[in-house]
């Protein structure tokens, strides 16, 4: 059977993100206009060959979510400011669903956008869209199912728009850095502002957005996981927003040297040869000569530069790169490390596949504090992730099963989690629970007794962490 | 009728609204200009800011808000245009929108201090060299609680050739800055990547294509629920069989603890600079070929002048010094050396460059303070031809206390490079003479005496002065020769440099004072003498006092005595100036005279007696 030609649509992300730019560029040009028409015409095209196979195709927005025929399209990277605008513009007008029912024409999707641009100036943006398309017989529309306006949802949104911003921006940079271009810092500034806001707000939310670690491309979130960690502790410390926005840039940019790495090594899934070591080993000296070749040199670049050469010296003066003379890192050095190493280790690595959880990773941070770490740092550290950092799978005492959700700083030991089993084995609906809360005889209602290593269970962490609040 | 009342109350209150708004960004816009040149002490700099500040209360204190939607070209409230222009020079609405801001809003209850750091920024050049922020970044840092702005996420983070996007308000085809044809669409697509996923809809599909493996496809998907359920199962299942394990415990930081991390955090600011060339010093000396070494030398080269730009000597002296380290001392020949000893050489090379002396200029002329101590052996490091340098610096040099500065160095860098110094005497310049001479003197090297004395017949003053000085110095009996050439300079400063030069010679050198009596007792007898000011006489008198004997002695009891009928001013201040003398020789024997001049009537006559006889009474 010879493969349809599909040039354009290759999967449920990628129809998404064309519907998003027709509007897009709907927007700004005429719909007549050849841009607009080119568009059109690919989208048009790819319906048509789903429609093929299948007998209708809905594109349906539930919650923060785009449903493809009921199955959910997941949130991804390079697409989620397109995703993003989309979901406004369906929000905008009352719109939850398109669905196309038979094949369509360029005319067809010409007057739907049409319409769908036009009808927001009335008072009734989803009648005057339904009335709109009444002559077109392919399309039809469903309302919004869920009202969206609640805060802690927005909240949410605004929070995961600015983690996958802060992604988005690395891999620019990064591509850039690969491409020996110049880099303006003032945009990745931007997005690590817009962090600290967030976190100065909603500092346990951005962590958990860390503790999710089910992403396709380790480099890029452990490079924005880095700075937030880091961020928080650097909140912890008291530094001000200045000065925590250098941070959160060299920590945003500590592993930018890998550009220089080959791919064959950085993503070789057996482990590395002596030689392979070596030749990693070599991105701590990279990182400081990219910084310095692509950005313009100001403290900014300069803190980014150091903290790249140092964050894989240890705290005794021991790691790499070996240094000739007596060595103490920097603060930002010290801060970063720690965000690095427990990142690292609570990630699923190309080298390293299987990750530690997040109690065993500070374990062992706690065993190489003062030799690998600073050890004044990791207690500041261990008392801002708590012992059971977001995102443990706990068991409780009352043969509960949950996962740490938001730390405790008063009673570290007593987090809030999202209950997920009950004591029958049974899944439930989500809830938090407090387990500093105490019943009335005085004792605590729920104990944490043990964790468990949610990687070996492939536990979709998201799907706790951020919907744990709808 | 009621409605068409309330209409046209409510659209006059939207006129003066908007002329408001218009009004208060013509004022923010002159403010900006104002604020960019004038010092904050200054009258129009206040001025600007009350105007403006007391235009944005009258208009948030109606109504609350001020909203801005920015365009490059045009600044909205709601539909209504309130700042237009089409240029690319001060063209605020572009300044915003290259920011990325669409949308500017000012609250109300927005205090004077912060619209006048706004404006400021508005009006900071970010693009310097020196610069370290940018405009978005600097108005976040001040924290500025009522200005809020919402930027283009879209045009800000895609890249510099998107200005456009949703909501951005341009329309395609608008000229300018506008987003060309087929930019939107790239722009657009630049959101797309290479996914690898689908949903459910296209599995089947994409299996029949072989594009993507069924791992791909599902680890893309939303897992279902039963999958999910699965595995929660399993979870608890562990867990029910797995041991308890004790959490790590969280400890407290003891007060030393917290001692030592706020003395981190104190420290930690200043010092970045120091440690890239400390780390870049580590990658020179063990960069594995030429283009490392060249990239590390360039970077040691930026961080040279962002150093300098920052008034940051300190990194600089340590970045020499450690290159230093790495390149032999006096080499020139490059032949043999390393790759690593060559880049070294290079920067090097950079320090003593005309860029990095411009820059070491100006931050001497800056207010900021420098250690001399440091400069001096930035200098040293540089060798022999830090003295050119230097002495080219000096010519530049705007402020005293940075020429005195560099004159300093001079003098302890100098002697390594006497030639180069001497050869500057010939310099057109006279300052720049002027300058070599202070330093010559303040070496103290005999040596070059002679070049001094060449300058002698100086056609400035100030550089035969310094002459005169340095000649004081060297207190050899040439320099006592040549002091008492300056005794008809044209100049009386130079003058009464020189007799006071000869008298702090003859203080510690015995052997001239036959030579110095001599010498000022021709001057002071020359016919011409009489006429000079009284207080140069008076300093000839002085220094001939230092070398008081007999004969003079007899001279002046003679000059004393020499009474005319109608006596002149001259004459009068001649005899004062004998008296003084004798005053200050101790003349015992003009006593008499002395005495019986008490008593003159010429007032200027009487206290100069007077105060000789006191002074020779009390010896």
């Amino acid at each position: 059977m010879n493969k349809p030609d599909v040039p354009v649509i290759k999967n449920a992300k990628d129809l998404v993100n064309r519907l998003a730019i027709l509007f897009r560029i709907g927007q700004t040009y005429s719909i007549d206009n050849e841009v607009v028409i080119k568009a059109v015409d690919e989208f048009v095209e790819a319906i048509n060959l789903v429609l093929l196979s299948e007998k209708t195709l809905t594109i349906e927005l539930l919650g923060e979510y785009f449903y493809l025929n009921r199955a959910r399209v997941r949130y991804a990277v390079q697409y989620y400011l397109n995703f993003d605008f989309l979901m406004s513009e369906f929000r905008k007008r009352g719109l939850g669903s398109i669905t196309y029912t038979e094949r369509i024409s360029r005319r067809d999707q010409q007057d739907f956008i049409k319409v769908f641009l036009s009808c927001l100036s009335s008072d009734s943006p989803y009648v005057t869209l339904m009335g709109g398309i009444e002559t077109i017989e392919s399309i039809t529309i469903g309302t919004l199912k869920q009202a969206q306006q609640d805060n802690i949802l927005n909240k949410r949104q605004v929070l995961r728009r600015t983690y996958f911003n802060a992604i988005s921006q690395f891999k620019a940079v990064a591509g850039k850095a690969k491409a020996k271009e110049s880099i303006e810092i003032k945009k990745a500034k931007l997005v690590v502002n817009t962090l600290i806001d967030l976190m100065l707000q909603e500092e346990q939310m951005m962590i958990s957005m860390t503790a999710i670690k089910d992403y396709d491309e380790y480099t890029f979130h452990h490079s924005v996981n880095v700075s937030i960690l880091s961020l928080a502790l650097g909140m912890k410390l008291g530094l001000n927003k200045k000065r925590l926005s250098e941070l959160g840039i060299a920590a945003f940019l500590h592993d930018i040297g890998k550009v220089a790495i080959p791919d064959e090594i950085l993503n070789k899934t057996t482990p590395f040869t002596d030689e392979e070591w070596e030749t990693m080993k070599l991105h701590p000296v990279e990182g400081v000569k990219t910084i310095l070749t692509t950005m313009k040199i100001d403290h900014v670049s300069i803190r980014s530069a150091v903290v790249a050469y140092e964050h894989h010296l240890n705290f005794d003066g021991s790691g790499y790169p070996a240094v000739q003379q007596q060595w103490q890192a920097n603060l930002y050095s010290n801060i970063v490390t720690i965000a690095d190493r427990f990142d690292a280790m609570t990630s699923a690595r190309v080298y390293s596949r299987e990750p530690k959880s997040p109690e065993t990773a500070l374990q062992v941070l706690i065993e190489n504090a003062g030799k690998h770490v600073d050890p004044i740092l990791l207690k500041i550290f261990i008392k801002m992730t708590g012992i059971y950092p977001i995102g443990t799978l706990v068991v409780l005492d009352t043969r509960e099963l949950g996962i740490v959700y938001r730390g405790n700083p008063d009673y570290p030991e007593r987090p809030v989690i999202v209950l997920i089993v009950d004591h029958n084995g049974k899944k439930v609906q989500k809830s938090l629970i407090d387990l500093s809360e105490r019943r009335l005889d005085g004792n605590y209602r729920r104990t944490i007794k043990k964790t468990l290593d949610y990687n070996k269970y492939k536990i979709n962490l998201s799907e706790y962490l951020l919907d744990a609040y709808s | 009728m009621q409605w068409s009342t309330t209409f046209l109350w409510e659209k006059g209150m939207d006129d003066s609204r908007i002329t408001t708004a218009r009004t208060f960004i013509k004022a923010a816009l002159k403010a900006k200009k104002t604020l960019h040149i004038y010092p904050s002490n200054n009258i129009l700099y206040r001025n600007a800011i009350d105007e403006t500040f007391s235009i944005a209360q009258e208009y948030l204190s109606s109504y609350g808000l001020l909203v801005l939607r920015i365009t490059p070209s045009e600044m909205f409230v709601d539909s209504e245009q309130v700042y237009q222009s089409s240029g690319k020079m001060d063209n605020l609405a572009l300044f915003f929108f290259k920011e990325g801001i669409r949308e500017l809003t000012f609250k109300e209850g927005l205090p004077k201090n912060e619209l006048e750091e706004f404006l400021k920024l508005t009006g900071t050049d970010f693009d310097r060299e020196d610069s370290n922020s940018d405009f978005i970044s600097s108005v976040w840092e001040k924290g500025l609680e009522n200005i809020k702005f919402t930027i283009d996420e879209i045009a800000f983070l895609e890249g510099d050739a998107v200005p456009g996007g949703p909501g951005s308000g341009l329309e395609g085809g608008e000229a300018g800055e506008a987003m060309k044809a087929g930019e939107a669409m790239k722009a657009a697509e630049s959101q797309i990547g290479e996914g690898v996923g689908t949903g459910a809809l296209f599995l089947s599909r994409i299996k029949a294509q072989g594009d993507i493996s069924t791992e791909d496809v599902e680890d893309v998907i939303c897992l279902t629920d039963e999958r999910e359920d699965g595995k929660l199962l399993t979870a608890y299942e562990d867990a029910v069989n797995k041991e308890e394990v004790s959490p790590v415990a969280v400890k407290e930081l003891t007060p030393e603890e917290r001692g030592f991390i706020v003395a981190e955090i104190a420290k930690d600011s200043s010092e970045s600079n120091g440690r890239l060339v400390e780390i870049l010093i580590e990658i020179l000396a063990t960069s594995g070929d030429s283009a490392e070494a060249g990239v590390i030398a360039k970077s040691f080269e930026d961080l040279i002048m962002h150093s300098l730009r920052a008034n940051d000597l300190r990194s600089v002296l340590m970045a020499l010094r450690g290159v230093r380290e790495i390149v032999p001392e006096g080499h020139h020949d490059r032949r043999g050396i390393s790759d690593i000893q060559e880049n070294a050489d290079t920067i090097v090379d950079f320090c003593d460059s005309r860029a990095v002396i411009e820059q070491l200029g100006r931050m001497m002329d800056s207010t900021k303070e420098i250690s001399e101590e440091d400069l001096t052996e930035y200098a040293r490091l540089l060798g022999k031809g830090a003295v050119q340098l230097f002495m080219s610096l000096l010519e530049n040099l705007q402020s005293i206390s940075a020429r005195r500065m560099a004159n300093n160095v001079l003098i302890h860098i100098g002697k390594d490079n006497m030639e180069a110094l001497v050869k500057r005497l010939k310099d057109p310049t006279w300052y720049v003479v002027r300058n070599v001479i202070y330093v010559l003197r303040n070496i103290g090297d005999n040596a070059v005496l002679d070049d001094i004395l060449k300058m002698s017949r100086h056609g400035h003053p100030r550089v035969r002065l310094e002459v005169v000085k340095a000649l004081t110095n060297f207190k050899s009996v040439k320099a006592l020769q040549a002091l008492k050439d300056f005794f008809d300079d044209s100049d009386s400063t130079v003058r009464l440099s020189a007799i006071a030069g000869i008298g702090s010679v003859v203080k510690e050198s015995s052997g001239a004072r036959l030579f110095t009596r001599d010498a000022i007792l021709a001057k002071v007898k020359e016919k011409g003498f009489e006429e000079r000011d009284f207080k140069e006489k008076k300093s000839f008198f002085e220094t001939l006092a230092l070398v008081s004997d007999g004969e003079v002695d007899e001279y002046m009891i003679g000059v004393l005595k020499k009474k005319t009928l109608f006596s002149s001013r001259k004459s009068i201040e001649s005899r004062s100036c004998a008296a003084y003398y004798l005053g200050l020789a101790g003349s015992r024997e003009a006593l008499p005279l002395l005495e019986k001049l008490g008593n003159t009537s010429d007032h200027l006559l009487r206290e100069h007696v007077a105060a000789a006889l006191q002074r020779i009474k009390h010896e």
